[in-house]
């Protein structure tokens, strides 16, 4: 283990959800942020240059896609890699943001928190 | 002359002043022979001037006087002219000197007082006024004299004196000798004067007359002429023989006349043919008369010769009219004669025509009792004279008519018809108009037989040999056949006419746009429902190909129109049966549209027409993609609490939220636990909620209906909600309107208490810190309102207007732990219109947002 913890940022409006994601990435050891905003999580995403991003969909104001068109054209982010975490799982939905540059598309209900967890490891080099 | 005679009287001479009376008698004489010499001088013709300047001369001579003179009254009368004059100054000048009239001068006073004036002493004469001329001459004695004119004076001769002089009476009557020889003279150059007038006069009217003056010598030669004749020149003329100007068979007639003239002394007519003033023929009328000279003995012949043409022509004419009319009334005559004889010859015939004539009426009769169309003859006074059997058959004549006036039938048609009868037209007017001479054609009669037949009747009138109507025939054909089959083939025409318009008012009005192409794939007809669509007009749409007219394509690509749907049809003669395009229109609009196509063969099986029918299914796919929406939002708000709920249950089996040995282990797990049934609880009111939503859109929603007071029901649920609003810091204030008290609403309790949790909840919701909520009821007419206002963020003025569809939420919720489904206002909206109320929202952004609904009030409380 190196000294520093890897960085992971959650963007997610629904209170309760992303608290049960932060409770779980802190007991695996990472350093969790949190922003319950599109606008938030960009401002936090841009400043703090996390090593992987959880991102929402469906968000009041700005949704995950124009988040995640932004953090593409973001000189800070544009290579970040981001995991959709939503629980649209319409085909249309996951091949708009696999297109505009999402990492990976997950439909939030199919998971356990411990399978998303898992997730940095994939993303993430040590 | 009387002064003459007078001498020897003279009293002078009886004193026997011999020496004087001869010196006197001696002076008259003088005077005499003076005034001898100067008459003489006159009727030599002398002219004027130089004889009062001789007078002048005599005067001064023969009288011995200083002065002589003539005066001429001047046309105005109001002054003389000086004509003549001896002695005075060279200033006094010869017809320039004029003197006053009247009473202003001796000449004036000598024509005012008519007579010869004799004044002795200038300087004491108190008669007149004695002139400048004279005193300025020192006259001291003249006399004066009239010289009297044609019809008035003409002017005064005067004499006087520088010396003081008693004129004697020799003196003035030689002084009117003078005169008289003046006036004589000036009246016979008057007389010259007006006869040359007359002469001229005399001259113009000969010359000008119309007829042919002309004077001859008793031989015949012309002397004198007016005119011109022959186009020869007056003087031509002259000396030629007036005969030379007739026509040779009137010469003789012409010398005749003139010879008798000459013999008898009486004047003569004559009438002869002869030449006119251009040469041109004419017919003249002379009358000639004879000029005698003094002694009695003819001189010459006058004739006069009058242009009697045109009189002589319309005698010619009336005598020539008269004898055309003689030789007519010869003719006429004879064609008498003729016609006299024909009329013998006709008689003769008369009995073998009438003879013919019966046979024919018996003929005629026979046909008009056998034809079928019924037939009456009326005489002149409208009598029925004859009625043939079909007209007996058609009309059920049930008693005779014959003789019956056509008034009284009409009056009573029921006792002499069996049938009813319906005309189109007033009998009795018919008949009037057909004996004033206009046939009436085309009348029909319904005749209320067994069955009912038609009758078309016509009515002539029949007219006598001086064209006067005597009589009226009547024809009636039954048309009973005719006019059925008339009203069958109309009855069918209106029937296919009929079908057809139905048949084109379903084609105008279906919603489906419907097109039919030819062969060629070329639009022959469509629909209003197609022009809608494509935006062009049938007629702008008529002869182009299809896809020219209908733009459809798929989402992604355009159909080549070679591959499209139409073309398929036409290549496989398939049917097709539906297929889903998007149709742009000429203005670019996009629509959704369902396409069907039918082909219609010929005996060949070969395409003859193609029918297509297209349909707008825009609201259909937007209901569908709403509905895949609803599908897709719902399925997300679902999962969201079940992705919580599994989650913390897989951490809790995994261990990750310990044991639960210590406490702060087992606090953590029951806080876990809190959530989860939080969640559980979230998700059973929104699979609730999603039911009712399901139940409202399918329309399987009960209400249970039943008179409530609303007042208690806001009570019930403001005292439910009061913990809620209080946990928050929230005032919750209720203000129900006194006159709403004891009215009753309609309504089911139930869902109307979930509308005002609804409403009130999210009035909690979405308020500011120690905010305020109002709950108001207002009686207006027949409706109740009621409202619940919040002092929170407000409702964006974008989403105001979505703000009752379904999963829409505002955002600024104050709660953000307790999130809503998005579905209340949804449900309180389709709840309130199932009660047939109104629901209303009203929000400033920042300031608050009020939420009202109405409902109908049936009745006051008990």
């Amino acid at each position: 283990m190196k000294e520093e913890k890897i960085k992971v940022l959650l963007i997610e409006d629904e209170k309760e959800v992303l608290e049960l994601y932060r409770l779980k990435l802190s007991l695996d050891d990472y350093e969790v942020l949190t922003a319950e905003s599109g606008e938030e999580g960009l401002k936090v995403a841009v400043k703090e240059k996390p090593d992987l991003i959880y991102l929402d969909i469906k968000m009041p104001e700005m949704d995950g896609f124009e988040v995640l068109q932004r953090l593409r054209a973001e000189e800070n982010t544009k290579n970040t890699p981001i995991v959709i975490l939503s629980n649209f799982d319409e085909q249309d939905m996951i091949e708009k943001g696999l297109t505009l540059g999402a990492n990976e598309y997950l439909i939030k209900s199919q998971f356990t928190p411990e399978q998303i967890s898992s997730k940095v490891k994939d993303w993430v080099k040590e | 002359m009387k002064s003459r005679t007078n001498v020897v009287k003279n009293p002078n001479i009886l004193r026997g002043n011999l020496l004087d009376a001869k010196g006197e008698l001696q002076f008259h004489l003088r005077q005499q022979k003076i005034v001898a010499e100067l008459g003489l001088k006159a009727l030599k013709g002398l002219d004027l001037d130089s004889l009062v300047d001789l007078a002048v001369n005599s005067l001064i001579e023969g009288l011995n006087v200083d002065f002589a003179e003539v005066f001429q009254l001047l046309d105005s009368q109001a002054r003389l002219v000086l004509r003549a004059g001896l002695g005075w100054k060279a200033d006094v000048r010869i017809g320039k000197t004029t003197i006053a009239a009247g009473k202003n001068s001796q000449a004036g006073f000598t024509l005012v007082s008519r007579q010869p004036v004799i004044v002795e002493d200038l300087r004491a004469e108190a008669r007149f006024k004695a002139p400048p001329l004279l005193l300025r001459h020192k006259v001291v004695s003249g006399i004066s004299v009239i010289v009297s004119g044609p019809e008035e004076a003409w002017g005064v001769l005067g004499a006087h004196t520088k010396t003081k002089r008693a004129f004697s009476r020799e003196d003035v009557a030689f002084l009117q000798a003078v005169a008289n020889i003046l006036a004589s003279e000036i009246e016979r150059k008057d007389l010259l004067l007006s006869l040359n007038l007359s002469k001229e006069r005399f001259r113009s009217v000969v010359e000008s007359a119309p007829d042919f003056i002309f004077t001859v010598d008793k031989k015949g030669k012309i002397q004198f002429i007016n005119r011109t004749i022959s186009g020869l020149k007056k003087a031509e003329v002259v000396g030629t023989s007036a005969f030379d100007y007739v026509s040779v068979e009137f010469r003789t007639i012409m010398r005749r006349a003139f010879e008798r003239v000459i013999k008898t002394g009486l004047p003569q007519t004559y009438e002869v043919k002869g030449d006119g003033p251009s040469g041109k023929s004419s017919w003249y009328q002379s009358n000639v008369a004879p000029i005698r000279e003094k002694s009695g003995k003819i001189s010459f012949l006058t004739v006069v010769s009058t242009d009697v043409t045109e009189q002589k022509e319309a005698q010619e004419e009336i005598l020539r009219s008269q004898m055309e009319l003689e030789k007519r009334v010869f003719e006429r005559t004879s064609q008498l004669q003729k016609l006299n004889e024909n009329l013998k010859h006709e008689i003769h015939f008369r009995s073998k025509i009438e003879r013919h004539l019966e046979e024919e009426k018996n003929k005629m009769e026979m046909i008009y009792n056998n034809t079928k169309d019924g037939l009456t003859l009326y005489d002149q006074s409208g009598r029925v004279v004859y009625i043939n059997p079909s007209l007996k058959r058609l009309f059920g004549v049930k008693r005779n008519i014959l003789g019956v006036s056509r008034e009284e039938i009409v009056k009573h048609r029921e006792k002499y018809f069996e049938y009813r009868q319906e005309r189109s037209d007033e009998s009795i007017d018919t008949q009037k108009k057909v004996f004033s001479g206009e046939p009436i054609t085309n009348v029909m009669i319904k005749i209320f037989s067994t069955p009912i037949r038609h009758i078309e009747a016509n009515y002539l009138p029949i007219l006598g040999k001086d064209k006067s109507v005597i009589g009226m025939i009547g024809s009636f054909r039954d048309v009973t056949m005719l006019k059925t089959q008339a009203e069958k083939i109309t009855q069918q025409l209106l029937e296919v006419q009929r079908e057809r318009n139905r048949w084109q008012a379903i084609f105008e009005n279906v919603e489906e746009g419907i097109f039919v192409m030819n062969k060629e794939k070329r639009i022959v007809a469509m629909n209003g429902a197609c022009e809608t669509m494509t935006g062009l007009s049938e007629e702008e749409a008529i002869g182009k190909y299809a896809h020219q007219v209908f733009h459809c394509h798929n989402i992604n690509s355009s159909y080549h129109p070679d591959f499209s749907p139409v073309e398929k049809v036409y290549r496989t003669l398939e049917p097709l049966p539906y297929d889903e395009h998007i149709h742009t229109s000429v203005n670019g609009q996009e629509r959704w549209v369902g396409v069907s196509y039918n082909p219609i063969f010929d005996e060949k099986h070969e395409i003859l027409q193609c029918v297509g029918v297209i349909r707008d299914i825009t609201s259909i796919k937007e209901l569908e993609s709403a509905k895949s929406e609803f599908v897709s939002i719902a399925s997300h708000e679902l999962r969201t609490p079940l992705t919580i709920i599994n989650g913390y249950l897989s951490l809790f089996i995994n261990g990750d939220l310990g044991d639960g040995a210590d406490i702060r282990s087992r606090m953590q797990q029951m806080s876990i636990l809190n959530k989860v049934y939080k969640e559980t609880k979230r998700l059973t009111i929104l699979v609730e909620e999603l039911l009712n939503v399901s139940r409202i859109e399918e329309g399987r929603l009960r209400l249970k209906l039943r008179k409530c007071s609303l007042e208690e029901i806001i009570k019930e649920v403001v005292f439910e909600l009061q913990p809620l609003a209080s946990a928050q810091g929230l005032e919750l204030k209720v203000d129900l309107d006194s006159k709403t008290k004891d009215k009753l609403v309609l309504v089911d309790r139930d869902k109307m208490k979930q509308v005002l949790v609804n409403l009130l909840d999210n009035a909690i919701k979405y308020n500011r810190e120690h905010g305020v909520i109002r709950v108001k009821t207002r009686w207006e007419n027949t409706r109740l309102e009621t409202s619940v206002e919040d002092t929170g963020v407000g409702i964006p003025i974008s989403l105001q207007s979505r703000i009752f569809s379904k999963f829409q939420q505002a955002p600024g919720s104050y709660i953000k732990e307790n999130k809503g489904t998005g579905l209340g206002l949804f449900i309180a909206k389709s709840l309130i219109e199932l009660h047939a109320g109104k629901i209303n929202v009203r929000s400033k952004p920042g300031e608050g947002s009020r939420f009202s609904f109405t409902l109908p009030i049936i009745a006051a409380e008990n």
